[in-house]
């Protein structure tokens, strides 16, 4: 019922560390199918991938272009589904999750799961000091 | 997968911050700035495997 992973912590040159609510996500799209550490970010309305990973993965990137818009300002995006699975031990959920495509090239993002669809499959709760997320499926959803 | 991913939670990654990394039998296989040339490589390293991929985050807070 309830999936957890712990933070990724990754130490940086100058001795501090970073932690990050990461998880592994199987995409499975038209050409290829993915096996993905991607983060999870709660203050994001919908998932976001780099172009390169869409392309791979044979997303369309001609579909619904519009701009997104976050702290970091504006940027230009297409849109896809893809279906995701997500496992952990004896548990493994699959859905399809709406995804932005970040349409300029060379970005310095990681894949971002955001809130829509996603957060709709789960109880999420990001645990800040024991440095862990949980996940438990809700089950009222078709 | 599970394998490929207990790696990654106790790997090292500091060498490759900003890069992608590729992650197949328990080893880093591949890593480039580029995710299709990581992709690729790992494809050709560890051929009828899934490689497990993701990006190691740069030193810069992350906004979006």
């Amino acid at each position: 019922m309830v999936m957890q992973f712990k933070y990724k912590s990754l130490k940086h040159l100058d001795g501090h560390f970073v932690k990050t609510p990461s998880i592994p996500i199987t995409f499975f799209g038209p050409s290829e199918t993915l096996q993905i550490i991607a983060v999870v970010d709660s203050g994001a309305d919908v998932s976001l991938m780099p172009r390169e990973v869409a392309e791979v993965l044979g997303l369309k990137l001609d579909q619904n272009i519009e701009p997104a818009f976050g702290i970091a300002g504006e940027v230009q995006t297409a849109e896809d589904h893809v279906r995701v699975k997500i496992q952990k031990g004896h548990e493994n959920y699959s859905f399809d999750i709406t995804v932005k495509i970040l349409l300029s090239k060379d970005t310095d993002i990681p894949v971002l799961i955001g809130r829509s669809e996603f957060f709709e499959e789960f109880e999420i709760t990001f645990y800040e000091v024991k440095e862990k997320i949980s996940l438990k499926k809700v089950h009222n959803r078709q | 997968m599970a394998d490929n991913y207990s790696y990654y939670m106790k790997a090292d990654l500091s060498q490759f911050i900003g890069e992608w990394i590729a992650i197949c039998d328990e080893k880093i296989i591949a890593h480039d700035s580029n995710f299709k040339k990581t992709f690729e490589k790992a494809k050709e390293l560890c051929p009828n495997k899934r490689p497990l991929l993701t990006k190691v985050r740069t030193e810069d807070t992350m906004i979006f």
